[in-house]
């Protein structure tokens, strides 16, 4: 069942490919069929690893060491959820707001093939078959940026494209590293190796290449200058796949894998990726104040949410670890409720400078309900999901006796709050112009996806129940707790 | 010693990325960095008194050079190259829109 | 360009680089490398012509509808023998040809005919996006 949730958007995409531009609507039919099939294999593997612990998928028939494994445990099962669910969520949105555009058969190709190379990394069983799938995502993503023509376009993902491709090329630079020294490549291989026992310098210039090369692609603070261009330039369904799913797969689900199952990390590193998460949270929120555009100060806050979910993992608590993976889950949710709400009124009104907007709640009443639901949400006033899961993560910090890291953390949620406020009096009250008298709600396509995640963002607290929070967080929580033997543990498992 | 080759390599396409002003000078900066891992990969994987894992019949008391370490080469060139037809593209894209080549001028998003 | 002779050279050694291309792709299997380079030699030999005499001149075979065609043609291939692979074999990408005497050409199974696949695919793409960027020769 494994290949299969990276063939059939391959498929898709190369007979969008193929005939997109012959046939009127087939690009997206194929598209939506595609994602929710893959939204129903999800469901599907989420149940199976429920039961049975793990699914493991020898490509070739050749078992190990010899041939490529593809696996799929609890974290890898939390973030194929997350992802095939956005990503139907998303196609459904762009079927109504790519309609006037002239290259829906390309962006439909390179979206599918975005997802099946997020597919890739999650569920690969070795290092090099993750980073030809994550190159794989990351030029589809580089194309992305550039859609919509306008000349600022190429220069954001210019930006985008070269600082990618410098941090690909230091990741490669870790895995020639690592494999020098454990001659093997599969992460089961490489847990059980001495990779730690040797010179001190040569774990810390790998630890110290991760941490560099997967922190431009997490967005952490000293290596951000990509992101505001990036995200405010592409369409707003790319730009909720970006801050949804791209930075949390490629960054946040490899450095788990890297430090907590594979490499293995030393306190001092741990200190320092959360003390990178706080002055993430604290810079993202002070540079968004000065901005007046609605999509770049949304791309910014982005920034200052990822760094609450680095604090998380950086603690290393297991309250810590479950507080980073929640707020994992409910960032991707009400982010990407903000960038569609952004795209909505971008459609609706065609314009995007604050100064320019005012009074849209009474002329679009789903987008601005929904927007306030995501607002709230955000700036963690309970009991939306938010408020749980920075909860959490402040917890765990007076918890580990880090109370400067807390207290910046409920800085940064104030200075949210704020930022915020101030988006929801600029765009959606205040007075109408006239320009926009004329303007309707959008689309059925549009508005269902924006009222699944803010439902979504009411209701998901209810993850942290006991009953349901064993069977979706628990497995991600308990593969992190395994640690290095995680790998000898499920390797005794039948198929 | 030939690890020092790999370590010019990557300053030079480094410097290249950081400190030059024309964009086709910056692309070719990452294509150099590119290289300058590859062979790092491929110095990896070296062995002594060994020779190039090709068979070729029966061969008696035959010892390779590791070539799981060319295989990974050979898939990274693959990739880079993807990458440097992109940033061409962006660049040919760029210079249509703006005029020039300088990134001194090409700085419409600010903040 | 505007020389005879890098007009004449390039009409003459389009089928020569066409030729060795062909010998590197079916030799993948045994080469290390995977028959990669010939298809980047195969790309060489098309774009050597659409060069020197000009995006016209040759527009009537090398244009991007047949471009575009082959790129399909060969990743649709590449899926093909993998998914048949599923039905066929035990597993996705297994081998289902029989393995004939070694170091041979007719020898590796599956693995050559992918090989061909992948190099056809690479090719047929890499001209495509040549034809794309370039629309003033």
């Amino acid at each position: 069942m494994l290949p299969l949730f990276i063939v059939i958007p391959i498929i898709a995409s190369l007979a969008i490919a193929a005939t997109g531009k012959t046939f009127k609507r087939l690009s997206e039919t194929l598209s939506l069929a595609s994602a929710l099939s893959l939204c129903l294999l999800s469901l599907q593997a989420l149940k199976t690893v429920i039961t049975r612990d793990v699914i493991i998928y020898n490509v070739g028939g050749w078992a190990q060491p010899l041939g490529i494994t593809m696996f799929c445990d609890g974290l890898s099962v939390f973030f194929l959820v997350l992802v095939n669910c956005l990503a139907l969520l998303l196609l459904m949105y762009s079927v109504s707001y790519m309609e006037s555009s002239r290259y829906k058969a390309r962006y439909y190709f390179f979206f599918l093939m975005l997802v099946a190379g997020l597919n890739g990394v999650i569920l690969s069983g070795d290092l090099f078959n993750a980073f030809v799938f994550m190159e794989l995502s990351l030029i589809a993503s580089y194309v992305l940026a550039s859609f919509g023509l306008d000349s600022e376009n190429f220069e954001a993902s210019f930006k985008y494209a070269v600082m990618g491709s410098v941090s690909s090329i230091l990741i490669l630079f870790a895995i020639a590293l690592i494999y020098s020294k454990t001659s093997s490549l599969s992460y089961a291989a490489i847990a059980e190796s001495q990779l730690r026992y040797g010179a001190p310098g040569f774990f810390t210039l790998l630890i110290v290449l991760i941490t560099v090369g997967f922190g431009v692609k997490v967005t952490l603070v000293p290596f951000h200058a990509w992101v505001p261009d990036a995200y405010s330039s592409a369409p707003s369904p790319v730009s909720a796949l970006y801050s949804g799913a791209v930075s949390k797969v490629l960054g946040i689900y490899m450095v788990l894998r890297l430090f907590f199952n594979v490499i293995g990390t030393t306190p001092a590193i741990l200190n320092l990726t959360a003390s990178l998460g706080v002055l993430s949270i604290i810079v993202g929120v002070t540079l968004a104040l000065y901005q007046w555009d609605f999509k770049r100060l949304l791309s910014y806050h982005s920034i200052s949410q990822i760094g609450y979910i680095m604090l998380g993992i950086g603690l290393g608590t297991p309250l810590g670890l479950l507080g980073a993976l929640f707020h994992l889950l409910n960032h991707t949710v009400f982010k990407s409720l903000l960038f569609l709400n952004a795209g909505s009124v971008e459609r609706a009104t065609g314009k995007r400078n604050l100064h320019d907007l005012g009074g849209l709640a009474k002329k679009l009443p789903v987008t601005g309900s929904t927007s306030m639901v995501a607002s709230l949400s955000i700036s963690g006033v309970p009991p939306f999901n938010g408020f749980w899961s920075k909860f959490l993560i402040i917890l765990a910090c007076i918890n580990a006796h880090s109370y400067w890291f807390a207290l910046f953390a409920a800085l940064g949620s104030i200075l949210t709050l704020a930022s915020f406020l101030k988006i929801q009096r600029y765009v959606f009250h205040g007075y109408l112009r006239d320009a926009f008298a004329g303007i309707k709600e959008s689309p059925l396509f549009m508005t269902i996806p924006m009222i699944i995640l803010a439902l979504l963002c009411i209701f998901m607290g209810i993850l942290l129940l006991p009953g349901l929070d064993s069977n979706f967080l628990g497995l991600a929580l308990n593969v992190l707790q395994h640690g290095r033997e995680h790998f000898s543990l499920i390797a005794g498992l039948p198929k | 010693m030939e690890y020092i080759l790999c370590v010019v390599l990557f300053c030079v396409g480094f410097y290249a990325v950081m400190a030059k002003k024309n964009l086709i000078k910056i692309v070719i900066g990452v294509a150099v960095m590119g290289y300058a891992i590859n062979l790092f990969l491929l110095l990896a994987g070296f062995r002594m008194n060994s020779e190039a894992p090709i068979i070729t019949g029966d061969m008696y008391g035959f010892r390779p050079v590791d070539p799981l370490a060319q295989a990974m080469v050979l898939a990274a060139v693959v990739t880079g190259l993807a990458v440097t037809l992109l940033l061409t593209a962006l660049s040919i894209k760029l210079y249509e829109k703006y005029g020039t080549f300088d990134i001194n001028e090409i700085k419409k998003l600010k903040g | 360009m505007n020389s005879k002779t890098a007009k004449i050279i390039a009409r003459t050694f389009f089928s020569f680089s066409l030729l060795f291309g062909f010998y590197l792709m079916a030799h993948g299997h045994i080469s290390h490398g995977a028959g990669f380079a010939g298809g980047v030699l195969i790309t060489l030999a098309f774009l050597q012509v659409v060069i020197v005499l000009g995006k016209d001149a040759v527009s009537g075979i090398i244009n991007r509808h047949n471009a575009k065609l082959v790129a399909v043609l060969g990743t649709g291939a590449l899926l093909l023998i993998a998914a048949l692979g599923y039905f066929y074999g035990n597993s996705f990408l297994s081998n289902y040809i029989s393995t004939g005497t070694p170091f041979t050409i007719f020898s590796g199974g599956t693995a050559a005919l992918f090989n061909i696949a992948l190099c056809t695919g690479t090719a047929g793409c890499l001209v495509l996006i040549y034809l794309s960027i370039f629309k003033k020769g």
